[in-house]
Order: C-alpha cells, then structure tokens, then sequence
C-alpha cells in the first residue's frame, strides 16, 4: 500500500513557484497584497496535491480496469469519468490562479508506486484506499482554503470521492456507509 | 464535562470528526451568523432522522442505520449551536411512512444545505467536520438511488441539485 507521503509526494509542485515566491511576508503583520499572496500560494498548493491525486487515481483505475468484469467495471468506468471531471476543473483553477498544473506521471512510473493487483478483489480494495485517501485531503484542506468557491469544490469532491467509496465497497459486498463522519480515516476502511 | 460533550463522547465513532464543533467561534456577530447555518442544518438532520425512521427497514435501504447517523450529525450539530448560544429547533412531527423516493429527495436538500453553508460558515473550525457529514449523504444518496434503479453517480461534483 502505498503511503500518504508517497500518494501526496507523486507531484504537488504546482504551487510550489508561487509558495516561495511568496515568503518574505509572515501572514499577520504583513500587508493586505503580500496576505493575499500566500493565500494564493497555498490555494495553488493544496490544488497541486489534490490534481496529483486525481492523476493517480486515474492511473489507478486504469491499472484496475483489466481485473474487474461486470458491474464492477461498469461502477470503475463511471468513477474514472468523475475523476476525469475533478482533475480537468482542479487545472482550470490552478491556471486562473496563475500556476501551472502538473501533467500526470508516467504509466510506468505509476507502476512502480502501486502495489500489484492480483484480481478484482484487490482492484477494488485499492480504489478504496486512494478514495479514502482523496477524501482525507479534500476534507483536510478545507479551512486552509481562501475562498468560499475553492471551499465549495474541495466539500463538493470530497463528496464525490465518498460516494465511490460506497459504490466500490458494495461491490466488495460490504457496508456501504460504514460511518456518520466521512473523514477518510473510518476504521471500516 | 458538560452532559452534551458527554453525550458526542458517547456517541464514539463520530468523536474525532466533531471535536471541533465544541469549540466557540471567536466573534459574537459571527456566532450568530453561524448559529443560524448550524440551527438550519440541524433541522435538516432532524426532519432526515424522522424520515428514515417512518422508511422500512432492511435492504436495500438500511434505514436505521441512516437514522442513527444523522441522530449523530443531529447530535454534534446541537453542541455547536448551544456552544454558539443557539436554541435547537423543535424536531419536526411524525407524518405518514416515507419512501425511499422521498428519503433521496431529502438527502439532496441536506448535499445542497452543507455545499451552501461551507461556503459561508465563519469558522473555518467547524468545516472539516461539516464536509465530512456532507459525504455522508453523498453515501446516503447513493445507495438510495441504487435502490432506485437509477444512476447512483450522476454528478461529478455533489451538491448541485441532481437526481
């Protein structure tokens, strides 16, 4: 299984430019353009680790998709669509806010970072894992976020990501809806 | 410890996910504000856990799961709106039995309610937790509509009014 570091370390680069060139000023005592710089710089970051992940999970279904048959791959097809709908708007953004989105990685360097996939079961388990994973950044990236729009999305993907969560546990056969707050961190998994 | 802190305590899975709304907000202009966003939703999970309540229980809806969870929501909602000096609103009356059309229709007014108030909560405190309850429904949302036959991920970004 692959960890945070390394799901959240596949780019994150996005906003990196604009994070540094945004030091020099320390938040409170600093004047309203240089807040409204780092502000950027972190919105520009936060959307860097979360268009990174959508690439992952992309590639992830992607590897997946020869494992699963039937409904199962229909529910993978559908899930991969949605993430394509996250990653394409999360570049939107990143470029209105003057960055420049990371491209995805490479199949192959994918690859290496998954762990391998022995049949459907594992397929869908490791969809899981990265939903959970997606919701946890979305979820936790809220308050850090400088306007209500990005805070909008991030609640609004973080959604989407939880209920592929519940598509892809029912198709493992089990509880769909394992707990009240969606956290990513569930110890139902 | 106050008996409603105990109570969230009580509740057990949902501790992490709501210690935030014990907190206070900062401001009392902005308490109010939130007040009214929290006391909305609250109604929102009062009038769900009615629903559920009246829905019959068993596959392919759990109902009373989906109860108890938004009694949880419910409960953790409270505590914030009475740390904000807020008043819980009555829980609505009991009428008829629900069907699980019905229960979706519910729960997407409850994704439209949260995807509003995170964009205009005060205290960015009480935001994790919110988006958290919201992908709840999200999951509610979905296997309602697969009990429906319908397709249970029709929009990429939830929130918006999709059936």
């Amino acid at each position: 299984m692959l960890t945070r570091r390394e799901l959240l370390g596949l780019g994150g680069a996005a906003g990196s430019a604009a994070v540094i060139g945004a030091c020099g000023g320390n938040g409170r005592n600093s004047p309203p353009r240089s807040r409204q710089r780092l502000a950027r710089a972190l919105d520009l970051k936060l959307l860097g680790s979360a268009l990174d992940l959508e690439h992952t999970l992309i590639a992830a279904y992607a590897a997946g998709a020869e494992l699963v048959h039937g409904g199962a791959l229909r529910a993978s097809r559908a899930i991969v669509a949605q993430e394509r709908e996250h990653a394409r708007r999360l570049a939107e953004l990143i470029r209105a806010l003057g960055g420049q989105p990371n491209p995805p990685r490479t199949r192959e360097e994918y690859a290496r970072a998954f762990p391998r996939l022995t049949g459907s079961h594992d397929a869908l388990r490791f969809g899981v894992d990265l939903e959970n994973a997606a919701v946890r950044l979305y979820v936790e990236s809220l308050p850090k976020l400088s306007s209500p729009e990005l805070r909008r999305l991030a609640a609004a993907i973080a959604t989407s990501e939880a209920e592929h969560t519940a598509v892809l546990r029912g198709e493992l056969g089990r509880t769909q809806v394992p707990d009240a707050f969606v956290t990513g961190r569930g110890r139902a998994g | 410890m106050s008996p409603s802190r105990r109570e969230l305590l009580r509740a057990g899975r949902g501790v992490a996910a709501a210690a935030p709304l014990t907190r206070a907000a900062p401001a009392a202009a902005q308490e109010r504000s939130d007040g009214d966003l929290l006391r909305g939703l609250l109604g929102v999970e009062q009038e769900a856990a009615l629903v559920y309540g009246t829905l019959r229980p068993g596959p392919p809806v759990p109902a009373r799961l989906f109860r108890e969870q938004s009694r949880e929501h419910a409960r953790g909602l409270g505590i914030a709106l009475r740390n904000r000096g807020g008043r819980e609103p009555r829980p609505p009356a009991r009428v008829g039995r629900a069907s699980p059309a019905h229960a979706l229709e519910l729960e997407l007014q409850a994704l439209a309610a949260y995807h509003r108030a995170v964009g205009e909560l005060g205290d960015a405190s009480l935001l994790p937790t919110l988006a958290s309850i919201m992908a709840n429904h999200g999951q509610h949302a979905v296997v309602l509509r697969q009990a429906l036959r319908r397709d249970p991920l029709p929009s990429a970004f939830a929130g918006a009014r999709v059936r």
